[in-house]
């Protein structure tokens, strides 16, 4: 009952998710068959200096740098992140003949949806709970019976609490693959 | 240790990255598959490509010389299917190198290897010489065989249609409309009774058939009594270049030639030679030669 509730919350979430990921697929086949495969190279460019200037929220949020502040530099970490990853999803396409750019792609998919977690389902999470709790009060039942009938919910929550364990290591990983892939191409691909 | 654990997933996953595009290139990293012909080079990336400066000619004409393409395989053996045209235009191409052209990991088949060709890549010399190329694709219409010109008089190097067709290169044989449009003469009832010293020219001219410079107003106007119903004037079963006015009750015969003959005019056949309108005071060429 509660799980059905918070799926049903996390669900228009993970819709637009797969939305967005067949509507940069189905960009990138549009702009290929449209003769615009050159618009690829450099959406994958503009998408990479966005997500690398993104990362200011995180030297500021780790007191590398002290300017700025810390509530916008996220909202703009978000935006830039998001629009960066879109731009590369549309670059990269439904192509999957080379391992290491598909790994970075796909490690990015998974630091997306983290960090969609990490902002918005974790809260829903915590607001089903809140929610759920108060009912519970409602009803006289006890701190045991209440903890008891909250148990999955909670499990859930606290599984999302750790959405940063998965957001921030796998940025990393997908830095790693990302800057292999662009050693690659400078090194083979004649510009 | 958190920091650690990050640092430990970016050296990991480069380390494994980079074992990886060591050991298997084509797997890793290779943007599509190879041409069937270059499979046995598809883990040998510097074959092809120089390290920072992408693939370059020198390295292609090592195996691919522009002498022999279309003559001899790349092992120096002689081609069955000789492509003599293939072999021209490779030794005919300007400075250019091979990938404006060409491409690879886009396929098996060496169809996808080829992009559009273009024709200023060839010398001044070979592109005014379309024959070289094209003598196959010459039509053996009347048109091609009876002019002996460059085909850039009449077409791009872009594309043979639509084509810039001059009328003017006919020289005397412009006026023969018909031996070239004889079957796009349209079916209705005035071009089918049009005798053959009409010529099209006399109402159309060479940059469009419509909208013809025939006007009718020029041999009689059309007004509310005489309007433009051919069947007024032309018989159906005769042609267009007869006609009677004597079709109505105002143009009685008997009436007609009364009134002529007590005006002295004794030739009156020919109406519209005089009356180029229904109107009665617009007639014409009403001279004495006429009353005589």
């Amino acid at each position: 009952m509660v799980s059905r509730s918070v799926v049903i919350k996390i669900f228009p979430f993970v819709f637009i998710y797969v939305i967005l990921i067949t509507a940069a697929i189905s960009i990138n086949i549009f702009l290929q068959n449209a003769g615009c495969k050159w618009l690829l190279r450099y959406l994958g460019i503009a998408g990479t200096v966005l997500i690398i200037f993104s990362f200011v929220y995180s030297l500021r949020k780790r007191k590398i740098i002290k300017f700025g502040k810390a509530k916008l530099l996220l909202q703009i970490h978000e935006l830039m992140a998001w629009t960066g990853s879109l731009l590369i999803l549309i670059h990269a396409g439904f192509d999957f003949d080379a391992v290491i750019p598909r790994m970075a792609v796909f490690a990015m998919l998974v630091v997306v949806a983290s960090g969609i977690t990490g902002k918005y389902l974790l809260k829903q999470a915590k607001e089903s709970l809140k929610e759920r709790r108060a009912e519970l009060m409602a009803k006289n039942l006890s701190p045991d019976e209440i903890e008891k009938e909250l148990f999955a919910l909670s499990l859930i929550a606290d599984k999302m609490q750790m959405w940063r364990t998965v957001h921030i290591p796998l940025t990393l990983i997908f830095a790693a693959f990302a800057l292999l892939h662009i050693i690659t191409i400078l090194l083979f691909w004649r510009w | 240790m958190v920091k650690h654990t990050v640092l430990i997933s970016f050296l990991s996953a480069f380390a494994i990255g980079l074992i990886g595009i060591l050991m298997f290139p084509y797997y890793t990293i290779n943007p599509g598959v190879v041409i069937e012909d270059h499979t046995m080079l598809k883990n040998d990336c510097l074959f092809c490509h120089s390290l920072g400066k992408g693939v370059q000619t020198e390295k292609c004409i090592k195996c691919h010389k522009p002498t022999e393409i279309g003559l001899r395989l790349v092992n120096g053996m002689d081609r069955v299917d000789l492509n003599n045209k293939s072999n021209l235009l490779h030794q005919s191409i300007i400075d250019i190198q091979c990938f404006d052209c060409h491409t690879e990991h886009n396929g098996l088949s060496r169809e996808n290897a080829t992009l559009k060709f273009r024709h200023d890549i060839l010398t001044v010399e070979l592109q005014s010489e379309c024959m070289k190329c094209h003598q196959l694709q010459k039509p053996l219409d009347d048109i091609h065989t009876y002019l002996v010109l460059n085909c850039s008089e009449c077409h791009s190097n872009k594309s043979w249609v639509p084509s810039n067709f001059k009328h003017e290169l006919l020289g005397e044989r412009i006026n023969g409309c018909k031996s070239c449009h004889e079957s796009k003469r349209p079916a209705d009832v005035l071009h089918k009774s049009l005798g053959n010293s009409v010529q099209c020219v006399q109402c159309h001219n060479t940059n469009s058939w419509k909208p013809s410079t025939f006007d009718h107003s020029n041999n009689f106007r059309f007004d509310n009594n005489h309007p433009s119903d051919c069947t007024n004037c032309h018989k159906l079963d005769k042609s267009f270049e007869t006609y009677t006015c004597y079709n109505c009750h105002e143009h009685n015969p008997a009436r007609i030639e009364k009134k002529h003959l007590k005006e002295g005019i004794r030739n009156f056949g020919n109406c519209v030679e005089c009356h180029r309108s229904g109107e009665k005071d617009d007639a014409i060429n009403s001279d004495d030669e006429k009353r005589l």
